[in-house]
């Protein structure tokens, strides 16, 4: 494969070839699958909170100082336990270290009274730590959902709660970003290169996780007002995404395509009160186009789940949800029977 | 041929001076989703839509319990709907993916049908009875569908069914009910397994592995509950040895077929299980402790075997 690759590129190409092959050989003997990763993240959780009630049944979680000396050793020891032995095999053991390790900081700062803020900016800079010197996919992974949970809780926690629509916004445009310029991205560096994969699914969880916040206002007692700030983000985003779909389809014709913008457009600002919706499609189309399964899977759960809580929530009639939805469903079909002839007709060409 | 999947192109990123443009062409041309995939992917998006909005719709309206309304009307228009839909189906050009589409919409507004006939004659919408009408009477379309989410739908109904009997109606215990859940599932599930791979149904991956999860699941509970319930009733005694046999069964045709998927479902659960007999022995810190090491020590272990089974596969091909 290298020889071929080789010949269609031009002669300043360079590859250490000693290199890549000890890098298949390791990733052959370290060969992970989808099962081994679940197994190793389920099995981490189950240890951490079966060691979690361990410590409070022995006592040393009376001392705050105590477990947030030991929750700050558990992390230490996990992510260097990572960076030197590159097992998969002991990846369990220092998911479960680390989780602990992270709730142990947390929990022993409650426990000495310490501020609600201060405890959420502690954790910031505990994962933003660990973010920077892990090598272990999992944990970057975890450490970027600790620390985006973290400031989305320093949001909630204070005032003004809409600050979360700046989160949104944010993670909205770097998920973008981050996926649609894989190539640019990867080629920066082999930090970049390691880091790329589980940053880009940490981004997917942490929005849907910040999009679901804003569709249980009533839930936490916390109301979000001005929701459809965070669509002025999302929207531009969506229609990016329409444009390149345009071009990989080859629409090329002036009619076709504006004929496809108020498509979206009719369909983005039904949706422009619920923000969730449209960033689900969002997670949806940018994991379809870059050909990434799991990311796929995610947003199309978030979307069917985000879809039915907004009409569950909404504050009319059942009639009037009624025909809201008809009407939604006889569009769609019609949506399709006008550009089924149009995507036919390019599959034969 | 220079064919690389997105692993092989990271791969030679990390240790080669590979330019961002080429890498992203790469990518463009071998990794990324073309343009009769989004053509597809379009068409079954808009249709899905489609028609689960409009059932959706549908099941709203009567719903909304219109009191105005005849109810002979109400069930005009259900059945109407549903022949509509039915008779798309079968005379209809379209693709035979949206036809599949069309007939699961079909089958939820079967689910309004019996709805507004509760609701007309006051038998409770909640009742097993309810999810038992629907689901029987959608047996034949998701026999002769051969399209997964249908067939999901009707797992879900059965199940449903299962569960509100034990709960309103059955003069046995929880563990009867899980018990019979589990067998059903399990039926479910090999019959799946037995059809060939040759045959013109195809059965995903996915659907399969949704399906060994969810009956893993139904055990694990039900072992657990007969491990916690002090009166553990006349479920135990068929419970324990079937599910003993049905995980050596289960482990056999993992290492058979190398399906770390299988091993690992069964493995997990089993780990929980031992876990949940531990718990019922103690809950003292000195257990939990030993809880703590005993599931790390054997995830581990399991993992590392699943590692090793890769290997082989790796080796044979």
């Amino acid at each position: 494969m290298i020889e071929s690759l080789k010949q269609q590129q031009d002669e300043g190409f360079q590859i250490n070839q000693e290199e890549v092959v000890k890098e298949y050989e390791r990733r052959y003997a370290n060969q992970s699958s989808l099962t081994i990763k679940i197994l190793s993240i389920a099995g981490g959780l189950l240890a951490g909170i079966a060691f979690i009630g361990f410590l409070f049944m022995f006592g040393i979680a009376d001392s705050g100082v105590a477990l947030i000396v030991l929750g700050a050793i558990l992390v230490g020891i996990s992510l260097l336990i990572c960076n030197t032995v590159d097992q998969l095999i002991i990846d369990t053991a220092a998911i479960a270290g680390f989780v602990i390790g992270l709730f142990l900081i947390a929990a022993g700062m409650v426990i000495n009274d310490v501020n609600e803020d201060t405890i959420c900016f502690w954790l910031m800079i505990a994962s933003a730590t660990s973010f920077l010197f892990s090598k272990n996919a999992i944990l970057i992974f975890i450490s970027l959902l600790a620390f985006s949970g973290s400031i989305l809780e320093l949001i909630m926690s204070n005032r003004p709660h809409e600050m979360i629509h700046l989160f949104i916004a944010a993670n909205v445009v770097s998920l973008a970003y981050w996926t649609l310029n894989e190539g640019k991205i990867i080629t920066k560096g082999k930090r970049f290169c390691e880091v790329y994969d589980p940053v880009r699914i940490g981004l997917i969880f942490s929005l849907v996780v910040s999009l679901g916040i804003t569709m249980t206002t009533n839930i936490f007692m916390r109301p979000i007002g001005f929701v459809w700030i965070s669509s002025l983000a999302i929207i531009p985003v969506l229609l990016y995404l329409v444009k390149r779909i345009l071009d990989i389809i080859q629409v090329t014709e002036l009619k076709e395509k504006a004929v496809a913008y108020v498509i979206s457009l009719l369909v983005l600002l039904a949706t422009f009160f619920a923000p969730a919706i449209s960033g689900a499609l969002v997670i949806m189309l940018l994991c379809f186009l870059v050909n990434y399964k799991t990311g796929f899977v995610v947003g199309v759960l978030a979307f069917i789940y985000f879809t039915c809580q907004y009409y569950y929530d909404l504050n009319v009639t059942l009639l009037t949800k009624s025909i809201l939805m008809l009407a939604s469903g006889v569009l769609f079909v019609l949506f399709y029977l006008l550009t089924n002839k149009k995507l036919e007709n390019n599959e034969k060409i | 041929m220079f064919n690389p999947e997105r692993e092989d192109i990271q791969i030679i990123c990390k240790h080669s001076n590979w330019s961002k443009d080429e890498v992203s062409k790469t990518l463009n041309e071998k990794v990324y989703n073309n343009a009769p995939a989004w053509r597809k992917f379009l068409h079954i998006l808009l249709i899905t839509l489609g028609i689960a909005f409009t059932v959706a719709g549908i099941i709203f309206f009567f719903a909304y319990n219109w009191q105005n309304l005849h109810k002979y009307a109400k069930f005009g228009i259900v059945e109407a709907v549903i022949i509509a839909i039915t008779l798309a189906v079968l005379l209809s050009k379209f693709p035979l993916m949206v036809k599949n589409v069309l007939l699961t919409g079909a089958a939820i507004t079967v689910g309004a049908m019996f709805a507004v006939f509760g609701q007309v004659y006051h038998t409770g919408a909640n009742a097993y009875d309810f999810f038992l009408a629907w689901t029987v009477f959608i047996t034949l379309w998701a026999v002769v569908s051969n399209f997964p989410p249908l067939w999901l739908l009707y797992l879900v109904l059965l199940n449903t069914t299962i569960f509100l009997y034990g709960e309103q109606v059955a003069p046995w215990s929880d563990d009867v009910t899980l018990l019979l859940a589990f067998i059903v599932n399990l039926v479910c599930l090999l019959l799946f397994m037995v059809i060939p791979t040759n045959s013109s149904i195809i059965v995903p991956k996915w659907f399969r592995n949704i399906l060994v999860l969810w009956t893993a699941g139904v055990a694990t509970t039900a072992m657990c509950n007969t491990i916690f319930d002090y009166q553990a009733g006349e479920g135990t005694v068929f419970l324990v040895p079937l599910t003993v046999a049905v995980y050596v069964a289960g482990i056999i045709y993992g290492l058979k077929n190398k399906s770390g998927f299988y091993l690992g479902t069964i493995a997990f659960s089993v780990i929980i299980i031992i876990t949940a007999l531990l718990l019922k022995y103690s809950i003292g810190a000195g257990m939990l402790l030993f809880i703590f090491f005993f599931i790390v020590g054997s995830v581990t272990l399991v993992i590392r075997q699943l590692i090793q089974l890769q290997k082989t596969i790796r080796h044979e091909n």
